[in-house]
C-alpha cells in the first residue's frame, strides 16, 4: 500500500455549520435566523449558495469546494460533534483533542495514542503546524510543531549546517562498538540524515505548488503537500484554524474565513494532483452554533455543527447527516441542533478504513463505532 | 517526624543562610551557591582507557550521568559507599537543588489551592521541577527510581482533575516511598487522588445492586502495577478488586469541584460492596469496610509474578534490554525475601558482574539524553520555554505520556528523536537553551585542557566515560577545523558532536 497522510484541520472557536451547509429549505432555520439565514439560492443568481443536495445548501464563499463536491472528492457530515454540553471552547475542544466523550475521560491526544499504536517511529511521522503541539498530537512519539519546513534541520550557531550534516554521517558510519544499541542508533542517525537531505531540498524548490491564499492555512497545507511529494513518512499533519467564534457581525466575520478554507482546500487539492488519493484531509469543530441568532447578528454557542472530509477515501458528492431537524421539539435543550452522529465515528472511520487500524481500544478506548458511511478504503 | 524536610522549609531556613543570602527569590544562582553544588571543584581525573571507566559506568544508570567531578568523588569514596549513601536519600542534603525550585513552588501546593491557577502552568511546575531535579539533585539514585515509578504508576496531567493532583501524588506517594518497601509505595499511589481521578477510581462505586464498578483501576493494578498481563489473574479477579476498591472516593464524588473542598480521599462506607470476595484465590472476608483495599493490595503486592515482574522491570531498567536471566534471578530473590524493598532490589541489581558488563547496552530515552547532556557538562538547568521545546518534540515530556502503561522502556519507539538531540546538543554548547547554559571552555579548563589548543574530542572522558575512538577525533577535528563561522562557536560545536554521537545516545 502506498504511504497515506491524515491531515486534520481543527477549526477552532466552533464554525456555525448551519451557515457553511445551511438546510436552506427549512422554514424553521429562516424563522430562527431572519437576519444570518442563508438564502435558498435564485434561478439565474450565482453570487449565493448552491445547492449539494435537495436539502443543504453550500455557503457561497466555500463555492471554491463545490467542484471538489461535484467530482466526488469532498463530503459534509452535518449534525456531527461530541456529547460535551458544557459549550465551553476549551472543554470542547480539549474532549475532542483527547478523543473522548463525557463517559470516557481520557488524556493524551487521539493521534498521539494512534501513532504510539501503530509504532510510527519516523522522525517526520507527525507534524504540526504553530508554535505548539496541538493537545490531538500529546503523547505521539515523535511529533513537532513546526512554522515552516525551514525548522526541521540542524541548527548551528555557526551557519555550518553541512559541517554538521558531514561530521554527523561520519560519526554513524563508524563501526562503533559493535553493540545492538549502538548500531539501532546509528541506522536511525543514517535514515533521519537521509531525510533531512530530503527536506532539504523542497526548501530549495519550494514556491512549485499551487495558488495557495497566503495565509497560514495556505502555508501549513502547502507544506503538507511538499512533504507528502517527498515521501518522508509524514503519517499525520495537524493544523489549527482559529477564528469561529462569530458571536457578532458574522455575516462579516465568517465570509473571509471561508473563503479561506475553501481556496485552501481547493488549492491544496489541485497541488498534490495525481498524490490526492494519499491524503485525507478532515476538518472538524468543536461544537456549532445555536440556531437563533442573536442580537448582535452573530450566533452563540451551540452543540452540532458540520465537518469537511476530502481525498484519499472519501466517499464524496454527499452531505452525510442524520439530520434532526430544527424544530423546537427536535432542538437539544430547546437551542442548538441536536449532535446525530459522534466525531469520533468519523475519526474511527478513517483510521479503520484508509490506515487498516483493527482496534478501536487503544486509539479511542470505549467507542462502540458505528458507520459514518463516509470515508471507505478505495 | 521525617528526616526530609518540606522545600518551604528548606527555603525559610535557607533565608537564614549567610553563604546563601545572595539568592534573589527566583533571580540567577549565584557563584557561591553554584560552589556549594558542585561541592569537588577541584581538578578533575579524566578516564583514559578505551573502554568505559566501572564508575563512569555506574552512574550513567544508578544516576543520569556524571557531573564533572561524580566521578573522582566515587572513586574516592568506594562505589559500595556511594550506593549505601544513595540508597538513604533522606540523610543527603538537597539544599541546593532545593533552592533552583523556586520557579516551580505551585509542586508544594494542595489540589484545592492549584484549581485556580492555569493548568499549563501547574503542569509546567511539575515538569520543571522534575527536570531540575534530574539534572542537580545529589539524591542520584531516588531520582531516577522517581523516574522509574513515575512510569510504572503513570499518570497523564492531561486527564481531567490530574494536573492539580499529580504534584501531591508525586510528593506523597512516588518519591517517599521510589527507594522503600513495594507494597507502601503501591498502597499510597492506589488512594492517591490523582490515581483516583485519572483511573476513574473516584467514580468506582458498589453501594446497590444497580451499580457496577468501574474496573479501571483494578485492571491496570494487576495488569500494569502489579502482576503484569500475563500473571495469572482472570477477569474474575478484576471484577472482584474491583468490589474490593468501591467506596474509595475524593470527597463525595462526581466532578472537579470537589477539590475545591479538601480533595482528600475518602471512603464511603456506602458505596462500597461489604460482601466477601475471593481475589486470585485468597478469601477476603466480608464486611471488611475500608480495609477491604488493603487486603486485596496485600494479595498482589506479594504474588510470586508481582515480584518477578516488578524485578525484572528493575533489571531493564537497570541492567539490559532484555535483562539476563541469571541477574533476574537474584533481584526477585531479594525482592522476595526483603518483602519487597526496593533499596535493597536495586543494590542487588547494581554490584552483580552483569551489571558491570552491560556498559553500552542500553538506549538512553529522550529525558536521559537531555539530562545526561546537562549533567557531564556541568550545566545549569533552569527548565526553559526551550529545554522544553526540545522535551515536546522527542516526545518525552515528563507525565504527558497518553496511556497507563507510560513511556516506553524499549529504544525502537524513540528512534525519530535524534534530529532533536543533535539540536539539543548543539543549542546547549553554543547556549541557545536560555537560561539553561553550560560553560564548555570552563570545564575545558577544569580538565586540564586548554579550550583554544587541545581538540574538542579531548572532553570524550567526560562525555563517553572513554576516550574519543579514532573515528570520533577524526570526525570532530574535522569540524572543529573548518572555517565558516565565530571560531569559539565552532570549538563548541565540534564538542556538542560527541553528545551527538552514537556513543552518547546509550548508556
Amino acid at each position: 500500500m502506498e504511504p497515506r497522510t491524515l491531515v486534520v484541520v481543527f477549526l477552532r472557536g466552533a464554525l456555525d455549520g448551519l451557515s457553511a451547509v445551511p438546510p436552506v429549505f427549512d422554514d424553521d432555520y429562516h424563522r430562527n435566523r431572519p437576519g444570518l439565514g442563508i438564502d435558498r439560492p435564485k434561478p439565474g443568481d450565482r453570487s449565493g449558495a448552491s445547492m449539494l443536495d435537495d436539502r443543504f445548501g453550500l455557503h457561497a464563499d466555500l463555492a471554491a469546494l463545490l467542484p471538489l463536491y461535484r467530482d466526488g472528492r469532498l463530503a459534509v457530515v452535518h449534525a456531527i460533534g461530541s456529547d460535551d454540553d458544557t459549550l465551553s471552547h476549551f472543554e470542547a475542544q480539549d474532549q475532542m483533542d483527547h478523543g473522548a466523550s463525557r463517559t470516557q475521560p481520557l488524556a493524551g491526544g487521539w493521534l498521539g495514542r494512534w501513532l504510539r499504536t501503530r509504532g510510527e517511529n519516523d522522525p517526520l511521522a507527525a507534524i504540526a503546524f504553530g508554535s505548539s503541539l496541538p493537545e490531538s498530537l500529546r503523547g505521539a512519539p515523535a511529533a513537532c510543531a513546526v512554522e515552516s519546513l525551514d525548522d526541521i534541520g540542524v541548527s548551528t550557531a555557526t551557519g555550518d549546517t553541512d559541517g554538521v550534516q558531514t561530521a554527523l554521517a561520519s560519526l554513524h558510519d563508524a563501526p562503533g562498538d559493535g553493540k545492538p544499541a549502538t548500531a539501532l542508533v546509528c541506522g536511525a542517525a543514517r535514515n533521519s540524515l537521509k531525510l533531512l537531505s530530503r527536506v532539504a531540498e523542497l526548501r530549495a524548490d519550494k514556491g512549485t505548488g499551487g495558488s495557495y491564499p497566503k495565509t497560514d492555512l495556505g502555508r501549513a497545507l502547502s507544506q503538507v503537500a511538499l512533504l507528502v511529494g517527498k515521501d518522508v513518512g509524514l503519517r499525520a499533519a495537524a493544523i489549527d484554524h482559529g477564528g469561529f467564534d462569530t458571536h457578532f457581525g458574522q455575516s462579516v466575520a465568517l465570509p473571509p474565513l471561508l473563503t479561506d478554507l475553501a481556496g485552501c482546500l481547493a488549492a491544496f487539492d489541485a497541488d498534490l494532483g495525481p498524490l490526492r488519493d494519499r491524503v485525507t484531509t478532515l476538518c472538524i469543530t468543536e461544537f456549532g452554533r445555536r440556531v437563533e441568532e442573536n442580537s448582535s447578528l452573530g450566533t452563540d454557542h451551540g452543540r452540532a455543527s458540520c465537518a469537511f472530509a476530502l481525498g484519499g477515501g472519501v466517499k464524496g458528492g454527499r452531505v452525510v447527516a442524520k439530520w434532526p431537524g430544527l424544530r423546537l421539539e427536535d432542538l437539544d435543550k430547546k437551542k442548538d441542533v441536536r449532535v446525530t452522529t459522534d466525531y469520533r465515528d468519523l475519526l474511527w472511520e478513517t483510521l479503520a478504513a484508509r490506515f487498516g487500524q483493527r482496534d478501536p481500544g487503544p486509539v479511542f478506548p470505549g467507542l462502540a463505532p458505528s458507520p459514518v458511511g463516509v470515508i471507505g478504503t478505495e | 517526624m521525617t528526616r526530609r524536610s518540606s522545600r518551604r522549609e528548606v527555603l525559610r531556613a535557607g533565608a537564614a543562610l549567610a553563604a546563601l543570602a545572595a539568592l534573589p527569590a527566583c533571580g540567577p544562582i549565584g557563584a557561591g551557591v553554584a560552589r556549594f553544588v558542585e561541592g569537588a571543584g577541584g581538578p578533575l581525573d579524566l578516564p583514559r582507557g578505551d573502554a568505559v571507566d566501572p564508575v563512569f559506568h555506574l552512574l550513567s544508570r544508578a544516576s543520569y550521568g556524571p557531573r564533572p567531578g561524580d566521578v573522582e568523588i566515587v572513586r574516592k569514596m568506594g562505589r559500595d559507599a556511594w550506593i549505601e549513601e544513595q540508597l538513604a536519600p533522606g540523610d543527603i542534603d538537597d539544599t541546593a537543588c532545593d533552592l533552583r525550585l523556586c520557579d516551580c513552588e505551585l509542586i508544594e501546593d494542595m489540589p484545592q489551592d492549584l484549581m485556580s491557577v492555569p493548568e499549563h502552568v501547574v503542569d509546567r511546575h511539575l515538569a520543571r521541577a522534575a527536570l531540575i531535579r534530574a539534572v542537580h539533585s545529589r539524591r542520584r539514585v531516588l531520582e531516577v527510581m522517581t523516574g522509574f515509578w513515575t512510569d510504572h504508576f503513570s499518570i497523564d496531567t492531561g486527564k481531567k482533575g490530574c494536573v492539580q493532583t499529580k504534584p501531591m501524588d508525586d510528593r506523597a506517594a512516588i518519591r517517599p516511598h521510589a527507594l522503600g518497601k513495594f507494597r507502601d509505595l503501591l498502597g499510597a499511589s492506589a488512594l492517591s487522588p490523582a490515581m483516583l481521578f485519572y483511573l476513574d477510581g473516584a467514580s468506582n462505586v458498589g453501594g446497590s445492586a444497580s451499580d457496577r464498578p468501574n474496573e479501571n483501576y483494578a485492571r491496570e493494578l494487576m495488569e500494569l502495577h502489579t502482576l503484569g498481563v500475563r500473571g495469572g489473574y482472570t477477569q474474575h479477579d478484576v471484577e472482584e478488586a474491583a468490589r474490593c476498591l468501591t467506596g474509595w472516593t475524593i470527597e463525595d464524588r462526581g466532578g472537579l469541584a470537589h477539590l475545591l473542598t479538601g480533595g482528600d480521599v475518602v471512603f464511603r462506607e456506602d458505596l462500597h460492596d461489604d460482601g466477601e470476595k475471593t481475589v486470585l484465590g485468597v478469601t477476603i472476608p466480608a464486611r471488611g469496610g475500608g480495609a477491604d483495599v488493603e487486603r486485596l493490595l496485600d494479595v498482589v503486592a506479594s504474588h510470586p509474578a508481582t515480584q518477578h515482574r516488578i524485578a525484572w522491570k528493575l533489571c531493564r531498567r537497570l541492567v539490559a534490554d532484555p535483562p539476563p536471566d541469571s541477574v533476574v534471578a537474584l533481584a526477585t530473590m531479594e525482592f522476595a525475601t526483603t518483602g519487597g524493598d526496593i533499596g535493597a532490589t536495586v543494590r542487588q541489581i547494581l554490584v552483580t558482574p552483569e551489571f558491570e558488563a552491560s556498559a553500552g547496552m542500553k538506549v538512553k530515552r529522550p529525558f536521559e539524553f537531555v539530562v545526561s547532556a546537562l549533567r557531564v557538562t556541568g550545566a545549569e538547568c533552569r527548565g526553559t520555554d526551550r529545554d522544553f521545546d526540545f522535551l515536546t518534540r522527542m516526545g518525552h515530556v515528563p507525565f504527558h505520556y497518553p496511556t497507563p502503561d507510560g513511556y516506553p522502556e524499549e529504544p525502537e519507539p524513540w528512534m525519530g528523536t535524534l534530529l532533536w538531540r543533535w539540536n539539543f546538543a548543539l543549542a546547549l554548547a553554543t547556549g541557545r537553551l536560555g537560561d539553561t547554559k553550560t560553560d564548555l571552555d570552563a570545564l575545558a579548563r577544569r580538565a586540564g585542557l586548554d579550550p583554544r589548543r587541545n581538540s574538542p574530542a579531548d572532553l570524550a572522558p567526560l562525555f563517553l566515560g572513554r576516550a574519543a575512538t579514532p573515528a570520533e577525533r577524526a570526525a570532530v577535528d574535522a569540524y572543529a577545523t573548518r572555517t565558516v563561522g565565530d571560531a569559539a562557536a565552532r570549538r563548541r560545536e565540534a564538542a556538542a558532536l560527541l553528545l551527538a554521537s552514537p556513543a552518547f545516545q546509550v548508556s
